[in-house]
C-alpha cells in the first residue's frame, strides 16, 4: 500500500494562472443539437485555452507572483517538481528551464512528472517526500497543463471539457506542522481509457469508463486514508476534489455523506484543467482559506490518467492563497 | 449484492431516460455515451451498484443487463 506520512513540511502558498482566452461552451458549440445536455451534465460552462502559452509558461508566472507574494529569493529554493503532460519538449525536461527562468542557482535539484488529473496529489507526495528531513528546505512544485491543445475540437466528448492553467505551491520545511499523509494508488490496466497515441495525435478518452472508475475508488481510497489517520470526514473542513465533471463530482459527494459546501468547485468557470484542478480551485475560493474561520483542514483527492489517483490530508492553516491570475496568451 | 426487482430496475431506467416506450430498448449497445452516463448513476443512485460498462456494450435487452448484474 503506498500510504505516506510525511512530517516537518508547510504549504507556505499556492497560486494559480490561466490565459486569457475564455470559451464558452454553449456559444462556442452552438450548432451543436447536444450541447445543452452535454454542458448540463459535465457542468462545464466556460473553459480557458491558450495557443500559444506552455504548462511551463503558465506555472512560470505562477511561480514569480508566489515567490514575490512570500518574498522567496531565487537563491533559497532547493527544489522544483514540475508536474505536467503537456511539455513543450520531450527532452529536455521543463523543470530545468523554469530553473534557469526564475534565476535559481545551480544548486537547485529538479524532477519531471508526467502525471495527469492525478498529478497535483503524486506532486505533493513527491516534493514533501524530499523536504521532510529537513536538508532540503524551501521548493516549488509546478503543476499545470495546456490540455486544449491535444483534444480534437470536433470531439465534443474531450474539447467541451479541458481547459487550461498552471500553478505553483510554495513548500518549505517546518517542523512544526502536522504531518501530510497519502493514500497513493494505480491500475496500469486501464491505461487505455484515457491516452494519446503519439505526440501528434488527439486525446482519446471513455468518458463513461472513467466515470465508472471514478464511482469505484475515491470513496473507497479517502475512506481508507481517513481510517489510517484516525479522523472523520466530519472532522475534514475542506474537500478539494479533482474537478472532472458534474456528474461524477455530485455522485462523489453522495458517497461521503458531507453538506456539499465543504466541496468547493472550478468546474463551472474554469472547466477540468487536469492536473491544476486542486490548487485552481483553492485559488478561486482564497477568501475562504486566507481567512481561516471556517476551518483549513483539506482532503484533497486527484483521479484520472493511468489509471492513477489518490487523496491526501493537508493543513492549510496560515498558507498564502492567491486570487487567480490571467495572463495574456503570447509567445514568451 | 443483487437487485432484486427486475420491474423497478426497468422503471428506474424508464425513468432516467424519460421514455415509457421499453419495447424500443432491443439493443442497448446503441445508447449514446450521454445515455449509458445518465443510466449508470440512475442505477448506483437507486441500487448502489456501479455497473460495468462492458456488461451495457455485451447486453441486448434490459433483461440481459438485469441478469448479467445478478450473476455477477
Amino acid at each position: 500500500m503506498a500510504y505516506l506520512s510525511l512530517d516537518n513540511v508547510k504549504i507556505s502558498g499556492i497560486s494559480t494562472v490561466v490565459p486569457n482566452r475564455e470559451v464558452v461552451n454553449l456559444e462556442f458549440y452552438k450548432s451543436e443539437a447536444n450541447i445543452e445536455k452535454i454542458v448540463s451534465l459535465t457542468g462545464i460552462n466556460n473553459r480557458r485555452e491558450s495557443k500559444h502559452l506552455s504548462a511551463r509558461m503558465l506555472c512560470l508566472e505562477a511561480c514569480k507572483r508566489l515567490m514575490n507574494a512570500l518574498e522567496w529569493e531565487p537563491s533559497q529554493i532547493d527544489l522544483i517538481v514540475f508536474v505536467t503532460q503537456t511539455p513543450e519538449r520531450m527532452i529536455p525536461g521543463g523543470a530545468s528551464k523554469l530553473q534557469d527562468q526564475l534565476g535559481i542557482p545551480n544548486t537547485c535539484m529538479v524532477v519531471d512528472v508526467n502525471q495527469g488529473c492525478s498529478g497535483y496529489v503524486y506532486g505533493l507526495s513527491l516534493a514533501t517526500s524530499l523536504l521532510s528531513n529537513g536538508t532540503i528546505h524551501k521548493a516549488l512544485l509546478c503543476v499545470g497543463d495546456t490540455m486544449s491543445q491535444i483534444v480534437d475540437k470536433n470531439n465534443l466528448g474531450t474539447a467541451t471539457i479541458f481547459s487550461d492553467a498552471g500553478s505553483c505551491t510554495a513548500l518549505a520545511y517546518n517542523p512544526n506542522m502536522r504531518s501530510m499523509d497519502f493514500n497513493l494508488q494505480t491500475d496500469g490496466s486501464g491505461r487505455d481509457l484515457i491516452h494519446q497515441s503519439s505526440m501528434h495525435t488527439a486525446l482519446s478518452m471513455d468518458g463513461t469508463g472513467i466515470y465508472v472508475f471514478g464511482l469505484k475508488e475515491i470513496k473507497k481510497n479517502i475512506n481508507e486514508l481517513l481510517k489510517i489517520t484516525a479522523l472523520s470526514a466530519d472532522q475534514i473542513d475542506v474537500f478539494v476534489m479533482h474537478q472532472a465533471n458534474k456528474l461524477l463530482n455530485d455522485s462523489i459527494v453522495k458517497q461521503l455523506g458531507q453538506e456539499p459546501d465543504k466541496f468547493p468547485e472550478s468546474l463551472s468557470m474554469y472547466g477540468n484543467t487536469s492536473n491544476t484542478t486542486i490548487p485552481l480551485t483553492i485559488c478561486l475560493h482564497h477568501e475562504r482559506f486566507n481567512k481561516n474561520n471556517n476551518g483549513t483542514l483539506c482532503c484533497f483527492a486527484g483521479f484520472g490518467v493511468g489509471l492513477t489517483w489518490g487523496s491526501a490530508i493537508v493543513d492549510l492553516e496560515d498558507s498564502l492563497i492567491l486570487d487567480i491570475i490571467e495572463i495574456r496568451d503570447e509567445r514568451d | 449484492m443483487k437487485l432484486v426487482d427486475l420491474g423497478l430496475f426497468k422503471k428506474t431506467i424508464c425513468q432516467e431516460l424519460q421514455d415509457d416506450d421499453m419495447d424500443d430498448w432491443t439493443d442497448i449497445s446503441t445508447w449514446t455515451s450521454m445515455q449509458k452516463l445518465l443510466v449508470i448513476t440512475a442505477i448506483y443512485e437507486n441500487f448502489e451498484i456501479v455497473i460495468e460498462p462492458m456488461k451495457m456494450q455485451e447486453s441486448v435487452t434490459i433483461e440481459d443487463l438485469y441478469q448479467s448484474i445478478n450473476n455477477s
